[in-house]
This record gives C-alpha cells, structure tokens and sequence, in this order.
C-alpha cells in the first residue's frame, strides 16, 4: 500500500465520531437552542449550512494554517525519514522560523475569535485530547513536544489546529485534512442533535450525506481565504452557548 | 471624503481631569472639546459634521491615552451610514486605541445604522498596557427600521481585535450580506433585528476572578431576557475580559440592559458608578 493510501487510512480513522476523545459530551451552544425551541428538526439542514457557511470556513482556514506550519519539506511523519527515537524526526527549533510558535499563535488567535467561554474550553479539551491521542497512538516524539510546549507556554490547543497540525505529519494535503475535520465536526453535531431532537438515524444519516457537496465548497472556499479574509457570524448561537451554563438541565458539558 | 482624527489623553500636571491633545482634526471629524466629570474622567462627543458617513469615505480615528488618565466617549447621535452609488466602494473607518498603563477607557456610541444600498468597513484595534480597563459597546441597527426599512444594506464588514501588549484576546470579524445569507437563520440572528456586543476588559486579574464576573453577569443576563423581545448572554473571554452579547427585536430594550451590565461592571472591577455621557437621551 502506498504510503499516501496508509496516511489517509489513519486519518480516516483519527476523524471518526467514536474517537475516545469525548466530542459526546458536547453540543456547542446546540443544547440551549433546543431547549427554547429555537431549533427543530426541519431547521436543521439550513441551519447546518449556516454553521459551515460561517464557523466551517473559519475552522477549515485555522484548519490549514496550522498544517502549513509543518510543510512537507520538514521530512517527518511515521513513514518519513527515521528521527534519533527511529520513528519521527525531530522538531528543529531555531532552524528557520519556529514552526511551533507559529502553531501555537493560531492557537491564540483562533481561542481569541470563540468569545463563548464553554465552546471555546470544549474546542480546547478536545484538541488536546486529541493531539495526545495521536502523539500516543503514533508514538511520536514531535506531536509529544507540540503538546507539552501548548502546556508550557499556557496556550489552548484547538481541535481544527490540531487535525491540521496531525495531518502534516502524516504527509497529508492540507485539503483532505480540512475536509475530514469539517466531516467529524458536523457529525459531532448531528450526533448531539440526535439525543436533543426527535431525529432519527436514517434521517441523520441522510443529513450528514446532504451536507457533504457543501464541506467541499467550504473547505474549496477557505483556500482563497486568509485570516484577514476570513468572518464568522453566528451570535444566535454564541448567546445560546453563553447561556447554556443557565440550564435547569443539561445533558452536555457546552 | 477622507478624514483623520487623533486625539491624545494626557496626565494633567494639577491632578485634575485629563487633557485633551489634538493631534490630527480634519472633516468630517469633530470634536469641541473635554468636559471633566464628577469622576475625573475626560469626556468628548465625536462628531461627523457631515451627518454620516458617505460611500466612498475613507476614515481614521486613533486613541492614545497615556497611563493612568480616565476618559469617557461618546457620539452626537448614531452613526449612518449613507447609500453607496453605484460602482462605489464601501465606506471604511479604521479606529487605533492605544490604552497606557492603569488607564480607562470607557466608550460607549451611539447606535450603527446602515441604510438600504450602503456598503461599510470598519475596523477596530484596541491595545491595553498593564492594568488598562476597556468598557466598549457597539450596537448595529438593521437600518431605518422604523421606516421599516431591514437589512437593505448591501454589505457589513465589522472587524474587531482587542490585544494585551501585542496578543490578542478577543476578535470578531463579521461579514453581513442580507441578499447573499439571510441573517434570520437561527444561527445567525434568529429573527432578531439588533446586534449588541459590549466588551468589558482589564489586564491584571486572574481567571477565576473573570470567573466571578462572567456569573454576575450571566444572572443580569438571565433576568434581563425576555423570549420573543430581547436575550442576553456573558461569557468570559480567552484572557483578560467578559463578553456581553445581546440579541433583540427593537433597539429600546437595548440601552437599559447595557447600562445594567456596565454598572454591575464597573463596580466590581472599579469601585466606581456608572455615570452614562452627559447629553440628551
């Protein structure tokens, strides 16, 4: 199998729903618009549009800016050239631009522009969750020191920057990576509408695959996109993800 | 039209109230002069002698207050901001503010009110030193609405960062197009009409004390609410602040809110009343 076929694989498998991580626990804001009746069953393929419209495209461009962080040039991955521990490369600080604190400053910005305290906290579990996952289940020294230098410098790592940040170290285009992140992201959603509405499997199943002509355009979208370019409007949903920690009762931690 | 105001707070030498320097005054900006408060802040009215804001208007507004002064602004009357003709640009008004060390800046304007066919840019950058406090509220209109005149606009490009020493801690770039994406959709505003974001910002206290502030606010925010008029939401932000976002259908249930929020603000960061601008309301 070619090297490119066995990255995608391992993506595939780093953007399924059921990566224990704990995206269950979370509805980012979704929960509150349920409970008053702001969200129903039959709005929820337009108001999924919206969501990639305006949080998508500006996931999927913090998404590939964080993977060109590590272009394909700096010659590590699982697959790549051997490092000191025989399975990575190293990181090379101070050789060049300093990858790292290009990363970590996407990081800064991206928690910057979540002005929700609980979807910003939850973006941030994830992602270090899952950088920690990945850096384990590769057993990769360089994922281990992106997550130990985002704990020492006190930054949130996010979970777009963070699949962008593993998809260059598998080798991957930054286009497929965006494309999977937006993939998990809404089935995350959807699997959290599932348990607040009465929507069934089959019908989200049908709404995931309706979406996926849109995660293209998005991700296709982002690339033209630079973070001067990029907007995100969704204050229904960030009053109702402020709101959230009001609740009488919640099945979700955001 | 292009226009530039710069507009410098000093440290009086007698103790009193700040002083005001005119850098740059060119039109259509103006300025009179700096009322003292009962506070001791400065207080201006910036005004648009030309009663809004044109297509094509190209306008700068940079803030610089030195350490520890306080100052208040406001405007004369909402911003409007005019009908671009065909084949113009947006309209665009860059603002600079630069807050020095234990300073305040507390400003507050009147509403943003684009009408049918207008096409506007605005960018804000807001610098603290170390112990700076940002009281900033903004609140966009959907145009003339009592012309009944909605969402007409042909586009709205708001973009907001606010820093500590150079990193940002909170930023907003919003891109509203009316004919492109419908904005009743129930992520965007959900059949509201007024959009309200008031940032409430100091550098110096820890997280848990945003913490505290972020529930005081959370239950104004709560009691404030009423489904089908007006929801309020506050959350803190990444560092160094909260966010008060407010979502309504008509612009009078707005203003009292805000000051509910700014008072209980202000108390607990400052030890100080809430003092609204002195003019007509």
């Amino acid at each position: 199998m070619a090297t490119s076929e066995l990255s995608l694989l391992r993506l595939i498998q780093f953007s399924d729903s059921a990566l224990p991580i704990g995206g269950a626990a979370h509805s980012f804001g979704l929960e509150s618009l349920a409970a008053e009746g702001r969200l129903t069953v039959e709005d929820l393929p337009a108001f999924l549009e919206d969501y990639l419209q305006e949080a998508g495209c500006l996931e999927a461009v913090f998404c590939r800016l964080a993977h060109g962080c590590w272009p394909k040039q700096s010659n590590e991955g699982p697959d790549g050239p051997a490092g000191p521990d025989g399975f990575d490369g190293p990181i090379e600080e101070g050789a060049g631009p300093d990858r790292l604190a290009q990363w970590l400053h996407l990081n800064r910005q991206l928690s910057a522009f979540r002005c929700s305290r609980e979807s910003r906290e939850a973006s941030a579990t994830l992602g270090r969750r899952f950088l920690r996952l990945a850096a384990s289940t590769m057993e990769s020294p360089a994922l281990a020191t992106t997550l130990e230098r985002s704990i020492e410098e006190g930054v949130d790592v996010h979970l777009c920057t963070a699949f962008g940040r593993v998809g260059a170290f598998l080798g991957l285009d930054p286009t497929p990576v965006a494309i999977c992140y937006l993939h998990q992201s809404l089935a995350g959603l959807i699997s959290a509408c599932q348990r607040l509405l009465p929507l069934g499997q089959n019908r989200a199943s049908r709404l995931l695959w309706d979406l996926k002509p849109s995660i293209v355009s998005t991700v296709e979208r982002s690339l033209a996109l630079s973070l001067e370019d990029v907007s995100c409007f969704l204050p229904a949903l960030d009053v109702a993800s402020m709101s959230h920690p009001t609740l009488a009762t919640r099945l979700f931690v955001s | 039209m292009h226009g530039r105001l710069s507009l410098c707070f000093e440290r009086p030498q007698n103790g009193s109230s700040a002083a005001l320097r005119f850098l740059v005054q060119e039109p259509p900006w103006r300025v009179v002069r700096a009322f003292p408060t009962e506070a001791g802040a400065s207080l201006i009215h910036l005004n648009n002698i030309s009663g809004g804001i044109l297509g094509g208007d190209r306008l700068e507004l940079q803030i610089e207050l030195s350490a520890g002064v306080a100052a208040q602004i406001t405007s004369t009357g909402a911003t409007r901001i005019y009908r671009s003709r065909p084949g113009q640009g947006a309209a665009v008004c860059s603002t600079t503010i630069s807050l020095g060390k234990n300073s305040l800046l507390e400003f507050l304007p009147d509403a943003l009110i684009p009408y049918a066919g207008s096409s506007f840019e605005q960018h804000t950058s807001i610098d603290l030193a170390p112990g700076a406090t940002l009281f900033w509220w903004e609140v966009v209109a959907p145009g003339r609405a009592a012309a009944g005149e909605v969402f007409r606009y042909r586009g709205l490009r708001l973009q907001s960062e606010i820093c500590a020493q150079g990193l940002p801690f909170a930023m907003e770039h919003f891109h509203l197009e009316p004919g492109q994406r419908p904005l009743d959709s129930p992520a965007r505003l959900a059949g509201d009409r007024y959009l309200t974001t008031f940032f409430i910002c100091k550098v110096g206290p820890p997280a848990g004390e945003w913490r505290g502030l972020e529930q005081e606010l959370a239950e104004i925010a709560a009691r404030l609410t009423r489904p089908g008029e007006i929801r309020w939401g506050a959350s803190a932000l990444a560092r160094h602040g909260i966010i008060v976002r407010g979502l309504s259908r008509e612009s009078r249930w707005t203003w009292p809110g805000l000051y509910e929020f700014w008072r209980a603000a202000k108390w607990r960061l400052l030890g100080q009343q809430a003092v609204l601008p002195r003019k007509v309301y």
